[in-house]
């Protein structure tokens, strides 16, 4: 549709999108970089019930290693609203990753957002979590909570994933103690690939990447399979305290 | 430019067969046989069908084509150089890392190539999106879209037929190259492949079965499909896989494999005078 003059925002569960759909997007999208907006739903194990076939874990690490793409991965409902927009004037393919779960509204509705720039929430030196998606708000969590026990850490909300803001990451490694990844996907390819990548090149120090190790998710409500994959913000405390 | 000539139709056909033999024989590489078959279908096409202009070739207007089995890319660089869209010279670097004429179609690359193509099964579905917005804007050009029969083994082609169908895009044209083989041997005998007529059929379409290597036919064909409202036209058309060189024809062993020195200098004998 796009070759005769209109963008087609094409949308279904993630683990379809990008994975039952992988050769479309990389032979009749990416590669003739066509102006196609892919908008996958229900990323990641907080899909909750469905289980493992239905929870995508591998559609960041697939979708950022294709030439032409973008990658979007949102964490609240206001920047949700940006990005469903904003893609629309990048003149390319961008996938946009989403999750089913509800999720706390984070940013009040004048946040400016910039494609391909980070969100810093804190100036916190002791440790910086660098957070994408629904688990944003966990990390959010953990960092007030950590607050109040003297430990001041900072977040950092990676909504685009490809290309990689760089610059925050390495700024990030020179001015906190600290680099913890957390992601709704494995951690096999995804936000913590990508920062280990930067760093190593950049600015090279350890990273402690969470996200699903390597598995397959299960059957559950999402805040259960949260816990369950060590996904929430006592488990991100338990992380900056034992390392 | 539009040819009604019947006999000039099939003189620039088999000029595009010639052309053809000659960039798999320089690639040593390349898909002779699927070409060869579709020939007389994209020459009909480039030269008396499509309302496209070389000297305008990015007009948002012109009519579409898009080669979904993009395997037989010499057939289409053959037309799009007979129709001046690029020089001859060029064909000289079909599949050569110095140039840009893919072993599959780049429409980035080439200058009317309408849609990249090369993973089969995907093109009824990209064709369907050109027609839709067709339709929608009512710009009014049709879109024509060559499927190999090999190539509708792929499941895709068939959810994108139930789309054809469902949007009624009476602007869309499916030409099926039914040469009867692909790569490992005859369609039946792969897949159990038969009456891909009744299929199309049951699929809602208009239906037209002709013999695919008569010019006369294709016209005809294509005529009528224009004519036909509310639904989409599957032409059949029946090939022959090689067709032109006789050494070619009906043998899966040529569906992708270039000629010897001594096997070029014949079918180019072959080919020197329009075969009757």
């Amino acid at each position: 549709m796009l070759l005769v003059g209109k963008i087609p925002y094409a949308s279904t569960f993630a683990v379809f999108a990008a994975g039952r759909a992988y050769d479309q997007i990389r032979n009749s999208i990416c590669y003739p970089n066509l102006n196609v907006k892919i908008c996958a739903t229900h990323a990641g194990i907080t899909v909750g019930e469905d289980g493992a076939t239905h929870q995508m874990l591998e559609d960041i690490s697939m979708m950022r290693t294709l030439p032409n793409m973008t990658v979007i991965v949102a964490s609240d409902d206001v920047q949700t609203k940006w990005a469903v927009e904003e893609i629309s004037k990048i003149k390319g393919p961008v996938y946009l990753r989403l999750s089913r779960m509800a999720t706390p509204i984070i940013y009040n509705e004048a946040q400016k957002f910039e494609i391909g720039k980070a969100v810093q929430i804190g100036e916190g030196t002791d440790a910086s979590i660098i957070a994408t998606g629904d688990v944003v708000c966990e990390a959010i969590k953990a960092k007030e909570e950590l607050e109040k026990q003297g430990i001041n850490v900072r977040v950092i909300d990676v909504h685009t994933i490809k290309p990689i803001d760089k610059e925050m990451i390495v700024k990030c490694a020179k001015e906190t103690k600290k680099i913890i990844t957390i992601e709704d996907h494995s951690i096999i390819g995804g936000l913590g690939s990508a920062v280990c990548e930067v760093l190593a090149e950049e600015y090279p120090c350890k990273v402690t990447r969470m996200g699903i190790n390597d598995q397959f998710g299960k059957s559950g409500k999402a805040e259960e399979l949260l816990k369950y994959f060590k996904l929430t913000s006592e488990d991100i405390i338990v992380k900056i305290k034992e390392n | 430019m539009k040819i009604t000539d019947v006999k000039e139709l099939e003189r620039i056909s088999n000029e595009v067969r010639k052309s053809i033999i000659k960039q798999v024989y320089i690639a040593k590489s390349g898909h002779p046989g699927g070409s060869l078959s579709c020939a007389d279908i994209l020459t009909v096409l480039y030269f008396n069908q499509m309302n496209i202009d070389e000297k305008n070739p990015n007009s948002p207007l012109r009519d579409r084509f898009i080669l979904s089995k993009g395997h037989c890319s010499p057939a289409l660089y053959a037309v799009l150089s007979e129709r001046g869209y690029f020089e001859k010279e060029k064909l000289k670097e079909f599949r050569s890392v110095r140039g840009n004429l893919q072993g599959h179609p780049d429409m980035n690359k080439v200058l009317g190539v309408d849609m990249t193509t090369g993973s089969l099964g995907q093109g009824l579905s990209t064709a369907n999106g050109m027609a839709l917005t067709s339709k929608l804007n009512h710009d009014g050009f049709r879109v024509y879209c060559l499927l190999g029969d090999g190539e509708i083994e792929e499941g895709q082609v068939w959810e994108a037929a139930m789309t054809s169908y469902k949007y009624k895009l009476d602007n869309l044209c499916v030409i099926v190259d039914n040469n009867n083989l692909q790569i490992d041997g005859n369609i039946e005998n792969v897949k159990g492949l038969d009456n891909i007529e009744g299929k199309f059929k049951a699929f809602g379409f208009n239906t037209i079965v002709i013999d695919g290597n008569n010019i006369e036919q294709i016209i005809n064909a294509f005529n009528t499909a224009k004519l036909t409202k509310g639904k989409p036209t599957a032409i059949i058309a029946k090939t022959t896989k090689g067709k032109g060189v006789s050494f070619m024809e009906n043998e899966a062993g040529w569906h992708g494999k270039a000629p010897s020195e001594e096997e070029y200098n014949e079918a180019i004998e072959e080919l020197k005078e329009v075969k009757k």
